[in-house]
């Protein structure tokens, strides 16, 4: 893992309540060369379903308006948000429509930024939210940046979406987690202290794919890192050292 | 030329949907025989046939579908995590890891085993596009024992990491790395000038509204929708290009060369 992405999901505990939530992706935002970078659950889901909670780097004058105009009811981004997985290209979306251009004239006013990059992020019991940075800079620019930063992103908007719902209440009960064999295998290897080398050569298989059961097991264990699973499966005796 | 559709958008492109969904007809039980479902029209889908469903389609030339690939996120529901779990003693879910399936080649298509080469490869790369563009690492897809030599031959084999039964029927877990040099190596094989349309953000605006999750007021939202959209066609005569006036540079009307892509 890059120190960028490493320095930033070390400090994803530090969230403890919106505030926090505002420092941390201000760091994101410093790091990752961005003018603006939000967090907002529209539906932390479940029992909290229609709980919102999220933070924001904008002008507060900005959410402001956008909440008093309901801005989010048209807002293209949400809409196209709301529909899918998949990250969401400001570029690629329909501006037309005139209550979309005013949006579009007024979030320029506050210095939204020209591009931006939306991961929606939807989970059980209608959970759904949104993790999204913006900046103004030419075009050109803003793909060297995204092709950059997408995946780093992808990961973040993730483990910001799950703390989200953890210190809000709203996190299911993790059942105990079901490693498959070869994820507890790495695990327990990893734990072991040996090396990506040689757990790959250990257990015949190319680093590639021990990335992909790392990152599995990291994924169901809700590990910050591979080192944090390794961490959370000990302890919670997945794994025996 | 490949096209990203959402399941959404399906019904926005009739044609390609309805040859898509025959081919797969035709592709799964027809010649691989599977315990497929089959609709009475002739299509077949399955639950994985969702609105969030992204494909990766081949157009051929008169409009209908000349091949296709079906994209998913393992944080969702997935067939590898529902059905195949038994092959790997688990499940695989990670937001930098998608499946792949029903994998589908039109068996329409004239130009026998060249034509059938060159479509795979066009969509593994489109494949290899997304993923790149979405920062995804892998993808994960279960498949039939000689589905090996047609991936290995689009120039982006995938790693077997486990295997089930024997000969013809045996079934495979892969995975494929993606990378750069993934695209490269495709590309070096892919049809010259073969065009990739952008991946289009979901239409989500208008469709996915009628399908938003109760989270979300939706009959707020709806009417709001209805209005916004009376308001949209009174203003479309009197409008200019809002896209260009905001200093927004619709990327999706500029279709990519591959040929290009290659010489860069």
């Amino acid at each position: 893992m890059h120190e960028r992405l490493q320095s930033i999901v070390e400090a994803v505990p530090s969230i403890t309540d919106a505030g926090t939530l505002r420092l941390f992706l201000d760091r994101v935002r410093a790091l990752y060369d961005m003018d603006n970078c939000i967090y907002y659950a529209l539906s932390l889901g479940g029992p909290k379903a229609g709980c919102e909670f999220g933070a924001m780097t904008y002008d507060h004058a900005w959410h402001q308006r956008y909440e008093d105009v309901r801005y989010r009811d048209c807002d293209p981004v949400v809409l196209s948000a709301v529909g899918g997985f998949a990250p969401i290209n400001w570029n690629d979306l329909d501006w037309t429509g005139r209550p979309v251009r005013r949006l579009l004239s007024e979030a320029r006013e506050f210095r939204v930024g020209n591009h931006g990059y939306t991961i929606p992020i939807h989970g059980p019991g209608g959970q759904f939210a949104m993790f999204t940075v913006s900046k103004q800079c030419p075009e050109g620019d803003w793909c060297a940046l995204l092709a950059e930063s997408a995946q780093d992103l992808l990961l973040i908007a993730h483990h910001v979406h799950r703390h989200a719902l953890e210190i809000n209440g709203a996190a299911e009960p993790l059942a105990p987690p079901s490693l498959s064999p070869r994820e507890r295998d790495a695990l327990a290897l990893m734990a072991a202290g040996r090396s990506r080398a040689q757990i790959a050569e250990k257990l015949k298989i190319s680093e590639s794919t021990l990335r992909v059961y790392l990152d599995s097991a990291r994924h169901k264990l809700g590990g910050l890192n591979a080192f944090h699973a390794v961490a959370i499966a000990v302890k919670g005796g997945s794994i025996k050292i | 030329m490949i096209r990203f559709i959402y399941g959404n958008d399906l019904t926005t492109s009739p044609l390609l949907a309805e040859t898509m969904f025959r081919d797969r007809a035709g592709q799964f039980r027809t010649r691989l025989n599977w315990d497929v479902r089959v609709d009475p029209n002739g299509w077949e889908r399955d639950q994985y046939d969702g609105p969030d469903a992204l494909y990766c389609v081949y157009v051929l030339p008169d409009g209908t579908h000349g091949g296709s690939g079906r994209l998913m996120p393992t944080t969702g529901r997935t067939m590898l995590n529902d059905h195949f779990s038994h092959l790997m003693g688990g499940e695989i879910t990670s937001p930098l890891i998608w499946e792949s399936t029903r994998f589908c080649v039109s068996p329409r298509i004239a130009g026998g085993a060249a034509a059938g080469a060159r479509i795979s490869t066009a969509l593994m790369l489109a494949g290899c596009e997304v993923a790149l563009r979405f920062g995804l690492t892998h993808y994960a897809a279960v498949f039939d024992a000689p589905m090996r030599r047609i991936y290995r031959s689009t120039g982006w084999a995938p790693e077997i990491v486990a295997e089930d039964g024997k000969g013809r029927d045996k079934l495979c877990l892969g995975l494929w790395e993606v990378s750069q040099d993934a695209r490269a190596a495709i590309l070096a094989k892919a049809p010259e000038g073969l065009e990739l349309e952008p991946v289009p953000a979901p239409l989500a605006g208008r469709r996915a509204l009628a399908q938003a999750r109760g989270d979300i007021d939706r009959a707020r939202i709806e009417g709001k929708l209805r209005a916004g959209l009376a308001a949209e066609a009174a203003a479309q005569d009197a409008a200019g290009d809002a896209t260009q006036a905001a200093g927004f540079a619709p990327s999706n009307v500029v279709p990519m060369q591959a040929r290009a892509a290659r010489a860069a």
